[in-house]
């Protein structure tokens, strides 16, 4: 299949993308950041049109749905809504760093979808309980919201390494070429905000999904509960900033990485627990 | 009496005193931002606890529910307490004249002109009434200064935020004082009019009947189940009020009862096809383990004693009992007739069990067994529902208040420098800088189209 061929080559560029910036964060040459830049947006585009081929492919054979309906699928969508999200980012907060931690997250999702013997990227019909107008915008919205919940979680990281190493030492390593830690803050605030949104946004979708499928809008399956659990942690870090200057940062940082962790288990660890939402199984 | 009522006045204002202390108390501590972030991951904390300890009935426990009440209590504090200033804020005006934000305005945020003071101020309030719906003007000192702000109802989005959170948990409560949820399993071509409510609360009768007349299943080539599909009627005294088919992700809603495809199986009890020749004269019946009905004349009658999907391994057969008034008879009819005759020579004559032409002058054939699927029907009734989904609505509209837009101020000061006009632009964002940095730039560029502009 065409578009599996080209995923495979669009993990390569992000990796190269990561390269780039990776090159940049050290060299400080805006040549760097923009070849980076470019590479990830060569990557995002090729990755779209193989989702939209995927697309395209499903009613060719006769079974036409959303290319978001199995765990493959969902791997594969979930670095795209990643470097999406990134670039955007990037382009309205007009600063590159992050970039060389996030492109790896997208490259291990692309890297794990491709590879791991257990992920079949075939393409299957839907099941009766699929079949539904709710499954764009539930899963859209919710892939949105765990992509901007990775970003946070790797500029919590640049925060963690920038406070934790860095004291004292700015300029002596890489860790002078991090951002300043207010402009992380500011960051990891500003995509955990989209994040909060997108997942609430996710989670009505997929509430409204629930009482039409199995007729009650809110059941207790592990996968609702641990989206509420994430939606909980968020809510926290977002209120902590209305206590005082003294409790931003850092504790922003540990209940974001707190929350992406979270987020995982929602998105993957669920499927270990018995309940409604077994589409993903490997 | 004096003195007695004296002294119960002076309790009681004791006792005001008293819960007034206390009552602060309790009110300060549960408008603590603190206390509700605690309780935030502490409910995380519970809800996480109930995904991996499935025996333990977390979520409808009387502690689930009374930590869900504590954190709608903190909600409310938290906002009565905040909201009055963030009410002033709404309504505040920004004040044109406030020189101490001109203190550092970067050279990219000024721009010169060779017209006068008012002739400048008046473009700039041209430019601004095309961004702003109100622009103030201030004159101080032989300065302009102009200002005007918009987006100020970003401040009161978070309390719609919380509106919604309270309004989904009183549809919450509403929904589980008022609803219900129940199931029912149907036998196709059966009528039920009792619903089974879940959590072992016994059964509920409804006021009209439910018949299941097919239940259907596709497959894809794949064997993945493609659809599930119940065929249902609805009667009322005896009428039919809807009839049509139920899918999932498709309830059907009767008298605000919601019904739902959730389950199928094969029902206990099999059905085969018979058929009872005589002479020239044929009829087919559907028939069930335990039925018995007479032959046509009313002079013989016919009990089924046992259908079997195979019958020592000759393939599905039905043990038929059949008498008149004076004779009677027990027999095997099988299926595969012909099969079995020729797979056994001799056989079926042999042993007169085996024999279907036995109970004479009739002659009994098994066309086939019919399969009958049930149908697990998912039924509930919440009230609360709209209250819920107004809830979430509101939520929305509050993240969208709150986070996509930000209180906008733009002050200018128009004053003498070097001879000529300035104009200096400054502003506030409540969020959002760079959104209002590009602002700005664009009334600069505006600006900066006319011709008697040095920048």
């Amino acid at each position: 299949m065409i578009d599996t061929s080209i995923l495979s080559a669009v993990t390569f560029v992000y990796f190269l993308s990561f390269l780039f910036y990776f090159m940049y964060m050290m060299r400080r040459k805006e040549a760097w950041g923009r070849t980076a830049n470019m590479t990830a947006l060569v990557g995002l585009v090729a990755h779209t049109l193989a989702l939209a081929l995927r697309w395209i492919e499903s009613y060719r054979l006769g079974i036409g749905h959303v290319p978001l309906s199995n765990f493959y699928e969902s791997l594969i969508f979930f670095a795209w809504a990643v470097v999406f999200l990134y670039l955007i980012i990037e382009w309205l907060t007009e600063n590159r760093i992050p970039g060389v931690f996030t492109m790896p997250v997208a490259y291990i999702f692309m890297i794990y979808a491709s590879f791991s013997p257990d992920v079949s990227n075939r393409i299957q019909p839907l099941i009766p309980a699929l079949q539904s107008n709710w499954l764009i915008g539930h899963v859209v919205a919710c892939f949105m919201g765990y992509a901007a919940f990775a970003i946070a979680f790797a500029i919590s990281i640049m925060y963690m390494l920038k406070e934790m190493i860095g004291k004292g030492k700015e300029g002596q390593s890489f860790l002078g070429f991090l951002p300043a830690i207010c402009i992380l803050d500011e960051l990891i605030y500003q995509s955990v905000v989209l994040g909060f949104t997108m997942l609430s946004l996710g989670i009505i979708t997929g509430s409204v999904w629930a009482h039409n499928a199995w007729g009650s809008y809110w059941n207790w399956d592990p996968k609702e509960t641990w989206s509420l659990i994430t939606w909980l942690i968020y809510a926290a870090l977002l209120h902590i900033r209305l206590i005082h200057s003294k409790w931003w940062g850092r504790r922003t940082a540990v209940l974001a990485i707190i929350g992406f962790l979270s987020a995982l288990f929602t998105y993957l660890g669920v499927n270990y627990l018995p309940g409604l939402h077994s589409y993903l199984k490997l | 009496m004096v003195p007695l009522k004296q002294e119960v006045v002076s309790v009681l204002k004791l006792v005001a005193a008293y819960t007034c202390v206390k009552q602060n108390k309790v009110c300060s501590c549960l408008a603590s931002l603190r206390i509700l972030i605690g309780l935030l991951i502490f409910t995380a904390l519970a809800a996480a606890l109930g995904t991996f300890a499935p025996p333990i009935h977390v979520y409808d426990s009387v502690w689930f529910a009374s930590l869900l009440g504590f954190l709608a209590l903190n909600i409310i504090a938290c906002s009565l307490k905040r909201f009055p200033a963030s009410w002033k804020r709404f309504m505040a005006q920004a004040s044109p004249d406030r020189s101490d934000i001109f203190k550092c305005v970067p050279p990219d945020h000024m721009l010169f002109s060779t017209g006068n003071i008012a002739s400048q101020s008046a473009v700039i309030e041209d430019l601004l009434l095309k961004r702003y719906r109100q622009v103030r003007k201030k004159e101080m000192g032989g300065n302009t200064f102009v200002c005007a702000e918009k987006w100020a109802f970003c401040y009161l989005g978070v309390y719609v935020v919380h509106l919604g959170v309270l309004v989904i948990i009183a549809g919450i409560m509403l929904g589980s004082l008022f609803g219900f949820s129940a199931s029912v399993d149907i036998v196709e071509g059966e009528i039920v009019d009792t619903i089974r409510l879940d959590g072992d609360r016994g059964m509920k009768s409804l006021d009209f009947a439910i018949r299941l007349d097919r239940f259907y299943l596709d497959f894809y080539d794949n064997g993945m189940p493609k659809t599930y599909r119940s065929d249902l009627t609805f009667q009322k005294n005896g009428r039919v009020i809807y009839q049509g088919p139920l899918l999932v992700n498709h309830p059907i809603c009767i008298e605000d009862i919601l019904f739902y495809q959730a389950s199928y199986g094969m029902a206990g009890d099999r059905e085969a096809l018979i058929s009872i020749r005589k002479r020239k004269q044929e009829i087919f019946r559907n028939i069930r383990v335990g039925d018995s009905f007479e032959l046509p004349g009313g002079r013989e009658s016919v009990e089924i004693i046992r259908i079997e999907e195979d019958f020592m391994r000759m393939g599905p057969a039905v043990k038929v009992h059949a008498r008149s008034a004076n004779e009677e008879a027990q027999f095997w009819v099988f299926q595969y007739r012909e099969n079995i005759e020729t797979d056994n020579p001799g056989l079926l004559q042999m042993a007169p069990q085996f024999n279907s032409s036995l109970f004479k002058p009739y002659v009994f054939e098994l066309k086939g067994l019919v399969d009958r699927h049930y149908s697990g029907l998912q039924v509930t009734h919440d009230p609360g529902l709209p209250v819920v989904a107004g809830g979430a609505i509101l939520m929305m509209v509050g993240f969208m208040i709150t986070f996509c837009f930000s209180h906008r101020r733009i002050w200018i000061r128009i004053d003498k420098a070097e001879g000529e006009t300035r104009m200096s632009f400054a502003g506030m964002s409540s969020r959002h800088p760079r959104g209002l940095e590009r602002e700005i730039r664009s009334i600069l560029d505006d600006y900066e189209k006319r011709d008697d502009i040095r920048i």
